[in-house]
């Protein structure tokens, strides 16, 4: 293995893990928060990554014509990123807050018919023309020279979307060592109505978590949209399910294991990609996560929680 | 009248009352109406589009029993469904076209890979539970999916498998007799759902969804009735994919994903998962609804609205509806009764007066 091909993997891997570790991240947060998997967290993403591009290409090009590409990119970003927050609340404050029967499943159930919902009224509010993906960002690519012949080459799109991904991780992270509201998480995750009893607002954070579930979901789909080919109603299914994957994997129990899965995840498939087999990358890694689970099914680094007879 | 022929027909009537009361008897009638259906349609009564769309629902049917046993009689969520739907589909195409067995043979070998499949998926249900569960069975789907779409000696890859017409007892299936052959496996799978659910073998599985600890300390083996309910979901799904191959005789790999499983769970869910009414009805509204009234209404703006539509009646049932719409009727009886016998009493009231 050469030095382009590591740097080719790792870079890959990287570019993978970026929104990936972001959705996984959204989804542990809502878990640990309402105790359910939420599945409507790619649709919301979706959702948002149609408004992006629909601000983008038919209002703010055709307003704005002759500023900055990158300005008017960034502040379609930043208005889907509301947008998300808006609807993760809304449904926390409307749906699940009102959903009394507190099985879990029941939960589960409510967030698959959100699913449907959102997919149902993505063309209504969009139109049903499948969208062209701003990719201004992604036809540039950056060289790099490693020594030998080949030079790699970088786009510099998925070096920004590792960045931004990195500093949001981090930004939430430590939101939740050192903040107010990162400390009701950790408390209503611990135990929700020992923290309701202790004076906090356990609605509140959790509805918060929701909305800041969505705002993540619409970066990671703002970063994922252009390394695909065009927006459809299942663009956020493929991750969906990898952060599903990894979250199981890290173990749901904590917030750092499905982060560490959500990386380990991409960089193993991308190599296995290269050196192994390019066709069963997928089916290796999806049957390595299950063997693993079925050996340990807390997860790598979950706790083992007791159960109550 | 003589008394002994009053006696007759009072018993006559009272057996009559008892045969229709009896599940087996609805059934049966059931099927007798979804034969006619297809017979319609060789009149010229009905539109040959409309009974494929009915041969697709009575293949989610099947699919829908099978998945009511996992989630409503042992409280075990699977995403997998969808996977196995494929399954069964490219078993029997690569096996009948592929291999070029005869269909008999195909189908107990099907069967045998399911069984084989399900008592898989059962040995890890016993150590993960609940969404873990959910989320496992989907990526086992994934890799199923996967498999579907790369192992093109087996599957042709993208572009999809198709079959030709197969012969059964020495005679070319036209899609009309595979119509009629779904009809028998559904009336059959219905049966058996029946007989099972209401057997011992269904309240050791209704036991164990209450609480598996107390089950356990009962002396019911959670091993086994997991097992059998995994091994009778997948060989259900799997003889659904077989049928759908049958039918359509065409699959392609992209048709599997989560799409499918979540409309087979929202179905259950929706119609009401302890009755195969009630999953009947759910099948029919979650995949019938569009192809058989908004298409043929075919408004501009009313194109997504099936989606919308039963997402919105799975929250709203699952909020504040848990025993499905199939609980309507009940209820909806109940009122009526009530109703008729307040107005009953007021009658009798103003005829005798108050008493």
């Amino acid at each position: 293995m050469t030095l382009q091909q590591f740097i080719t993997i790792i870079f890959n891997g990287l570019t993978g893990a970026s929104f990936l570790a972001l959705l996984t991240l959204a989804i542990v947060l809502i878990f640990r928060t309402s105790y359910t998997a939420n599945f409507a967290q790619g649709a919301i993403a979706t959702f948002t990554a149609y408004a992006v591009t629909t601000l983008f290409t038919k209002y703010f090009l055709v307003m704005f014509p002759d500023s900055n590409v990158l300005l008017l990119i960034s502040i379609a970003i930043i208005i889907s990123v509301f947008i998300g927050f808006l609807i993760g609340y809304i449904i926390d404050v409307f749906i699940i807050r009102k959903s009394k029967f507190s099985n879990p499943m029941t939960k589960q159930m409510i967030t698959m018919g959100m699913v449907m919902v959102i997919g149902g009224l993505i063309p209504l509010i969009y139109g049903t023309t499948e969208l062209p993906v701003p990719r201004q960002l992604s036809n540039t690519v950056l060289q790099l020279n490693v020594g030998g012949d080949v030079p790699v080459y970088l786009p510099v799109h998925n070096i920004i979307s590792i960045v931004v991904s990195f500093v949001i991780i981090t930004a939430i992270f430590v939101a939740l060592k050192k903040t107010k509201w990162g400390l009701g998480v950790r408390a209503t995750a611990s135990n929700e109505t020992v923290a309701s009893m202790m004076g906090v607002n356990t609605r509140f954070i959790t509805a918060m978590s929701w909305g800041i579930a969505g705002g993540i979901g619409a970066v990671a789909s703002a970063l994922y949209a252009p390394t695909v080919f065009g927006l459809d109603i299942n663009l956020m299914t493929p991750v969906q399910i990898n952060s599903f994957l990894a979250a199981v994997l890290g173990g749901f129990s904590t917030f750092g294991g499905p982060i560490f899965a959500a990386i380990l995840i991409p960089i193993s498939r991308s190599l296995i990609y290269q050196l192994i087999s390019n066709t069963w990358a997928n089916t290796i890694v999806y049957f390595v996560i299950i063997l693993v689970i079925l050996i340990k099914p807390i997860g790598l680094f979950g706790k083992r929680i007791a159960k109550k007879v | 009248m003589k008394k002994q022929h009053l006696r007759f027909y009072r018993n006559f009537i009272a057996n009559l009352k008892a045969t229709i009361k009896h599940p087996f008897f609805s059934i049966l009638a059931a099927g007798i109406v979804l034969i006619m259906i297809q017979v319609l349609s060789l009149s010229g009564l009905i539109p040959p589009s409309i009974v494929e769309v009915f041969a697709d629902l009575w293949i989610y049917i099947i699919v829908g029993l099978g998945f009511t046993l996992l989630l409503g009689y042992s409280g075990l969520a699977s995403l997998g469904t969808a996977g196995f739907i494929g399954l069964g589909g490219y078993l029997m195409g690569y096996l009948l076209s592929g291999a070029g067995l005869p269909v008999f043979v195909v189908f107990i070998l099907g069967i045998l890979i399911a069984i084989f499949v399900g008592s898989l998926v059962g040995f890890i249900s016993l150590r993960i539970e609940g969404m873990y569960l959910a989320i496992i069975t989907l990526g086992l789907s994934e890799i199923l999916v996967e498999i579907f779409k790369f192992a093109t000696k087996f599957t042709n890859g993208f572009s999809g498998l198709a079959i030709e017409r197969f012969t059964f007892l020495g005679k070319i299936m036209m899609q009309k007799d595979v119509y009629y052959i779904i009809v028998i496996v559904l009336v059959f799978t219905m049966f058996a759902v029946v007989n099972l659910v209401n057997s011992p073998t269904g309240r050791a599985m209704l036991s164990i969804k209450d609480s598996s600890s107390a089950a356990q300390a009962m002396g019911i083996s959670v091993l086994k009735y997991r097992l059998l309910t995994f091994v009778l979901a997948t060989v259900l799904a799997v003889i659904g994919g077989m049928l759908y191959m049958g039918y359509v005789r065409a699959i392609y790999p992209t048709e599997w994903s989560i799409g499918i499983s979540l409309n087979v769970l929202a179905a259950v869910v929706i119609g009401g998962a302890k009755s195969i009414w009630g999953v009947s009805l759910g099948t029919i509204i979650i995949f019938g609804f569009e192809r058989l009234i908004l298409d043929p209404l075919n408004i501009q703006w009313l194109n997504n609205a099936s989606m919308i539509i039963n997402g919105l009646l799975i929250i709203i049932i699952v909020m504040f509806y848990p025993g499905g719409l199939i609980r309507l009727f009940k209820d909806l009886s109940n009122y009526f009764k009530k109703w008729m016998n307040w107005i009953i009493k007021k009658w009798r009231d103003y005829h005798y007066g108050e008493v």
